[in-house]
């Protein structure tokens, strides 16, 4: 074979490779290890100790079309301005580089910029006093995401920076503290940026002002609070006022009853279509209520352990949200134990549904879930890990009421057996994938699911 | 099939003709280029696929052009299809790049790739009856790297 296919027919094999494969191809001759480099555009490299940098640039630079590269240093490893060095200097056609766990300085940025100009998306590891002068010469950057670390011990100029308008577009911030003057560089001139993602984060570095935060939110779309308790629902009130153009809002484990309540009851987001909140532990159903009264835009509701619902706020919901919500999610949500009948209503309001999660809901009984699937005929997708209770009676309905399934979760469920499992995989004319335990999946079911390109995924 | 079928004549490196309905030869965007330019005369060369090859080529081509086949038979079909030695599978990947049918060369890379999939360095350099060319040194210096960047 080496002999009768070309360079570019062999690559074109290699391209078809699951990953896992590229160690074994690049020994097995000169010229299989030449064209695998070659034809690799995207590397993920984990280092556990330091690397001897020539030999790492070297390696780096056999790979001459990569342009995607993944580095992850574990802690111990302190070589990591080097390292950046050696990526920025051996990878000239950059696009998208995930460097973490390294803290690098801003030196080596600067010269990431000039040898990398046409980086699109960048992750780093930054260290205190948080500075983002580095970010304005690169002129193709959209997507910036940054994890802070130790401190540097440098003093922070962070009051005196300037401005200048960055093109970014998307900007994932975590673990920002109050004294993280830097921020205020990216909020007064970011003015394009339409996803903003902000994890762990206390403060938006002003002392709770957020007044430099406000001038980034005006264009915004999509939004992610997680474990950002304290800053919650300050953004909340910002965003209510200034974000017309909002589509999306996710809220994990922060969010006060009258925060959250303002939100919905004020906001002027009129192009609401996602609203995910988790652990909202005050979220009750005059939240709801004014939800239903106010998003008339919703398509998707993803509601995770809010235990303070009841029926008659999720009923209200469904009845106002008949004609538009495409995606319920009740995740470990009691109410839908509870409460029996308040499935059936919603199966029977919400004709659209083409996604439903209701994970994590270990009381759910057969009976409440057939009686919502025998109303929702349009469903392409459901998620029922972890509910316990549920038998092969339920995997029956599946196959009689939703036809038109492509992906399933029935992970976790111990009430549901192989046979339920196959006769299921067997009856689903257009399911593509099916997670479920191993053990769980009969060699006829197997066959069946390769035969019918299903994928099956524990 | 209506009266205005026209046949094409197919030959191959070793001198053997196939008579084909223009319809399915265009499977073939070379063909199908070679027909639409207008410089087909009377036959055809395909002087880098053999008779063998172009059999098999053409018992796809056939089956794929039938009306009334479902999805299922064909997924059968085409299963059964790739499961040849691997001298004809690279013989197959050669004439489906000359004749420029993207359908059988994806399914005959994917085919190959499938084969090398899970297998040790030394499996497949027998499956493919490669020889190895790496000193013991230069082998002990891939590993290193590679264990940068695959595990």
């Amino acid at each position: 074979m080496d002999s009768i296919l070309c360079d570019e027919l062999l690559q074109e094999i290699f391209r078809r490779l699951p990953p896992p494969s590229a160690a074994a191809v690049s020994l097995v001759c000169k010229r299989w290890l030449h064209l695998l480099r070659s034809s690799t555009t995207s590397l993920s490299v984990c280092l556990i100790e330091p690397p001897f940098i020539p030999l790492f640039s070297s390696f780096l630079s056999f790979h001459p079309f990569l342009s995607t590269v993944s580095v992850t240093i574990t802690p111990t490893v302190d070589s990591s301005d080097q390292l950046l060095n050696s990526v920025a200097s051996s990878c000239p056609n950059l696009r998208h580089l995930r460097f973490l766990n390294g803290p690098v300085s801003t030196l080596s940025l600067f010269s990431l910029s000039v040898s990398c100009p046409n980086l699109v998306s960048l992750a780093v590891t930054l260290f205190r006093p948080l500075s983002f002068l580095w970010v304005p010469p690169f002129g193709c950057l959209k997507e910036l995401s940054i994890y802070p670390a130790g401190n540097s011990g440098e003093f922070d100029y962070g009051d005196f920076y300037g401005s200048c308008e960055l093109n970014l577009e998307s900007l994932l911030l975590t673990g920002i503290k109050s004294g993280d003057k830097g921020v205020g560089f990216l909020w007064r001139n970011c003015k394009k940026v339409t996803t903003l993602k902000l994890i762990s984060c206390e403060e938006v570095g002003d002392q709770g002002s957020f007044l430099g935060f406000l001038q980034c939110l005006e264009g915004l779309q999509e939004l992610e609070l997680r474990t950002c308790r304290t800053i919650a629902d300050g953004v909340l009130l910002k965003l209510a006022e200034n974000c017309d153009m909002l589509n999306s809002l996710l809220v994990y484990d922060g969010g006060s009853k009258e925060g959250l309540f303002h939100f919905l009851t004020q906001s002027k987001c009129g192009n609401l279509q996602n609203l995910d909140l988790r652990l909202p532990l005050d979220l009750d159903n005059n939240h709801l209520t004014a939800a239903a009264e106010n998003l008339g835009s919703l398509r998707s509701l993803r509601l995770q352990s809010c235990c303070l619902v009841t029926g008659e706020g999720l009923k209200i919901l469904g009845n106002a949200m008949a004609d538009g919500l495409e995606e319920l999610a009740l995740i470990n949500c009691d109410v839908v134990e509870r409460e029996s009948g308040l499935l059936t209503t919603l199966g029977q309001d919400l004709k659209r549904l083409r996604k439903l999660d209701l994970s994590f809901n270990d009381m759910l009984l057969d009976k409440e879930l057939i009686s919502m699937l025998v109303s929702c005929n349009s469903l392409n997708e459901l998620k029922v890990r972890g509910c316990k209770k549920l038998t092969n009676l339920s995997m029956v309905s599946l196959t009689k009421c939703c036809k038109k399934l492509q992906s399933v979760d029935v992970m976790y469920c111990c009430g549901i057996e192989a046979h339920g499992v196959e006769l299921f995989v067997l009856n689903s004319p257009k399911l593509r994938l099916l997670q479920v335990e191993e053990n769980k999946v009969s060699d006829v079911a197997r066959t069946w699911a390769s035969n019918k390109f299903i994928e099956v995924v524990p | 099939m209506s009266s205005s079928t026209k046949f094409l004549t197919l030959k191959t490196c070793d001198d053997k003709k196939f008579v084909l309905d223009e319809a399915i030869a265009v499977r073939s965007q070379t063909i199908k280029n070679m027909v639409e330019d207008d410089c087909v005369s009377n036959v055809i060369p395909l002087p880098n696929v053999n008779s063998k090859t172009m059999t098999k080529v053409i018992e796809y081509w056939k089956k794929h052009s039938e009306e009334g086949v479902s999805k299922d038979v064909l997924m059968d079909f085409d299963k059964a299809f790739v499961k040849v030695h691997h001298s004809i599978l690279h013989a197959l990947i050669l004439a489906a790049n000359f004749l420029n049918d993207k359908e059988i060369l994806d399914m005959m890379c994917q085919e190959v790739a499938d084969r090398i999939k899970g297998k040790t360095p030394e499996e497949i350099r027998k499956e493919f009856d490669i020889k190895n060319d790496f000193t013991p040194e230069e082998e002990e210096e891939i590993r290193k790297e590679n264990a940068w960047a695959f595990e």
